[in-house]
């Protein structure tokens, strides 16, 4: 394991910079409205969810503070969605930048997550203004809240690492992401609430996904106290701990994996 | 292996490269089950390169030649640590720039401008370290007035003048440069070959990948020679190009050759083989002076009615240096037996090995039936230290103010 100063070289901060300011330059270029997309275009998605779940289907009903829950799920479903699909093909997509010089690899796919992060930033000034406008009551947990979405950022990257090596060699990751993720949508409680769940086991089962505890731990520091968690579930803390190795695993996985294969992607490619 | 004098900047000791064959890779994982399936034998592979050691000095201007998929541009890509080697060692001391193709992580959406500080990070420069050089970019790639359109609009020659000019004015301790300048008009051309001595001067290391013998010559200082993956020669530029052309000539010739089915020269039947063909040829004496004469006699079967010249070129070097056919006189055009010969004066030929090419070829087309690569070689011994290059200049000195005793 190399020391983390080598990673965080003033070359390396200097390239992650560049690639991220392109990145961002170019993904409006050619829109009327430019930028005011990363805003419009999470509230347009949130507001279609949320007539389709509270108001036809009232998905929510008994939850407090629905719209502000629905949505805090979108948000750090989104940012993980996001985040893996876009570096999936990263590497693919800046192939012809490997196939010519020898800079870190790894850089790639972190750009890519930075300017999702970025993306995640427009959509906290949406979930703030929802709060505000729902009168959500701040507790002061609410610090705890960039915590889960660590957790959140850290599973992506680890999946993202994984993805976007083992597409270099088999396209058919895409697919099989695809319908993965949306798999992986349905099992996490993002527009249903847990408590829809009535077998007891599930409920515990389906908590130690990282992303449904993430969320769920997060709604309850933010939005509500009625959000179900591994405390509530479990009756004490200690089965977090899955949730977190399992985190941990991926981060360490992903990485591993995506070092080993990061020598070959210039004649993979 | 040859070691250059002085520091070395590049080590390549024994380095093998292979990879899977295109067609074998497996690019789905369905294809990788079915693989796995069937019993999985080795994955074949093509060895790009093999065995090859060399060193490059600080300052030297290193050149690469071969043919088109002889391991040139892989071995380019080993020395930039894009690809890595299967087996050997390579060392790399110093800042490395790759400049191997054309406008490299060039974005078209971006301005040039952008574009320069793109290029800069990914050679590892920060945003206030280009601040420094953008001027001198600029100036080099003589496009101060296109900087803010966008890379798109902008022709290949410009893109290339840009890329280059960011791996040159960045001054990196070892440039690697494949085959690029052929993009650039002759001027610009010019340009980059005053600044790479100018980068010498300072010490700094080129590799230089061409197919233009010329530049090569002109500029490297020691040059490897690739074939199939393997150094066929290495060292003095001169001799590396002229083993290099000379292999060139006898594959062509080979092609000749091998375009003759073998069963053709026993058939009866319809004769399918080329209408003409070299039967011998000679050169006799081997070792001359400068007053001698040699004698080259050639003979050659014309199969069917076809019209014929006789060719040869005299190389010295690995350059030719003169050329003599029987252009402008009508040979005999019917089938039959020839021979032919040439008696040449030595006296334009200075000390050295003179290799003679040549062979048989259609008089209108002037496709060649048939090539020898080495008709005959003959050395000539003078003395004359005053005298050097290829050719005898005629003439005396006339006047010559010579030191008493």
């Amino acid at each position: 394991m190399q020391p983390i100063s080598r990673f965080a070289s003033k070359r390396n901060k200097a390239l992650l910079r560049e690639l991220v300011v392109t990145d961002f330059k170019l993904r409006y270029q050619g829109s009327t409205i430019g930028y005011a997309w990363s805003l419009l275009r999470p509230l347009l998605i949130f507001l279609i969810l949320y007539v389709v779940f509270a108001k036809f289907l009232r998905l929510g009903a008994g939850v407090p503070h629905y719209p502000v829950y629905l949505l805090l799920g979108l948000v750090m479903w989104n940012f993980f969605a996001d985040m893996t699909t876009q570096s999936l093909g990263s590497i693919v997509a800046r192939g012809d930048i490997l196939r010519k010089m020898s800079i870190p690899r790894w850089i790639i796919v972190v750009s890519t997550t930075i300017s999702i992060l970025i993306n995640l930033g427009f959509n906290l000034i949406v979930l703030a203004i929802f709060m505000v406008l729902n009168r959500v009551p701040l507790s002061w947990e609410i610090v705890l809240l960039p915590l889960f979405f660590l957790e959140v950022y850290l599973v992506g990257l680890g999946v993202s690492f994984y993805l976007s090596a083992a597409f270099v060699k088999y396209r058919d990751v895409r697919y099989m992401w695809e319908v993965a993720s949306l798999g992986l949508f349905y099992l996490t409680p993002i527009i249903y609430p847990l408590s829809l769940i009535h077998n007891a086991t599930l409920r515990k089962i389906l908590l130690l996904n990282p992303l449904a505890q993430a969320i769920q731990d997060a709604r309850y520091v933010t939005v509500t106290k009625t959000s179900l968690t591994i405390k509530s579930e479990y009756g004490h803390y200690l089965p977090g701990f899955v949730p977190l190795a399992i985190t941990l695993a991926l981060v360490v996985i992903g990485s591993w994996y995506f070092r080993r294969e990061a020598r070959w992607f210039a004649e993979n490619l | 292996m040859t070691r250059p004098p002085g520091i070395p900047k590049i080590q390549v000791e024994r380095v093998g490269k292979a990879f899977k064959l295109p067609h074998l890779r497996e690019t789905s994982i369905k294809s990788r089950v079915i693989g796995l399936a069937r019993a999985s034998t080795s994955v074949e592979k093509q060895q790009v390169l093999r065995d090859v050691s060399f060193e490059v000095a600080e300052g030297e201007f290193f050149g690469i030649i071969g043919r088109n998929g002889s391991g040139k541009s892989t071995l380019l890509k080993l020395l930039a640590g894009i690809y890595f080697a299967d087996s050997g060692h390579v060392g790399v001391h110093g800042a490395i720039t790759p400049f191997i193709e054309l406008g490299v992580g060039f974005s078209p959406d971006l301005t040039g401008r952008e574009n320069v500080y793109l290029n800069g990070a990914l050679l590892g420069f920060d945003h206030a370290e280009m601040d420094a050089m953008y001027e001198g970019i600029v100036e080099f790639a003589e496009l101060e007035p296109f900087m803010d359109l966008k890379l798109k609009n902008y022709s290949s020659g410009m893109q290339v003048r840009l890329a280059f000019a960011v791996a040159v004015r960045t001054e990196p301790d070892i440039l690697l440069i494949d085959e690029v300048l052929a993009v650039g008009d002759a001027s610009f051309q010019q340009k980059c070959f005053d600044y790479f001595y100018e980068l010498k001067q300072n010490n700094r290391t080129i590799v230089f990948v061409s197919h233009d013998m010329n530049a090569v010559q002109r500029y490297c200082d020691r040059a490897i020679y690739i074939d199939k993956g393997i150094i066929r020669a290495s060292g003095d530029t001169s001799d590396v190009i002229s083993t290099y052309l000379l292999d060139v000539f006898e594959s062509s010739s080979h092609e000749v050759v091998e375009n003759v089915p073998e069963s053709d020269s026993r058939s009866t039947s319809t004769d399918t083989a080329a209408p003409a063909m070299m039967l011998s040829y000679s050169l006799t004496p081997h070792e001359v002076d400068s007053s001698d004469e040699v004698t080259l006699r050639f003979s050659y079967e014309i199969r069917q009615p076809v019209p014929v010249e006789l060719r040869f070129a005299i190389t010295k070097d690995g350059a030719a240096i003169a050329h003599m056919s029987t252009h402008g006189t009508p040979l005999d055009d019917r089938p039959g037996i020839y021979h032919a010969t040439f008696v040449m004066e030595l006296r334009p030929f200075l000390d050295g090995r003179h290799v003679v090419t040549g062979g048989l070829f259609h008089a209108g087309s002037g496709e060649p039936f048939d090539l020898r690569s080495e008709v005959g070689t003959f050395y000539v011994r003078d003395g004359d230290i005053a005298r050097s290059g290829s050719m005898r200049i005629a003439g005396a000195w006339t006047e010559l103010p010579v030191k008493a005793g």
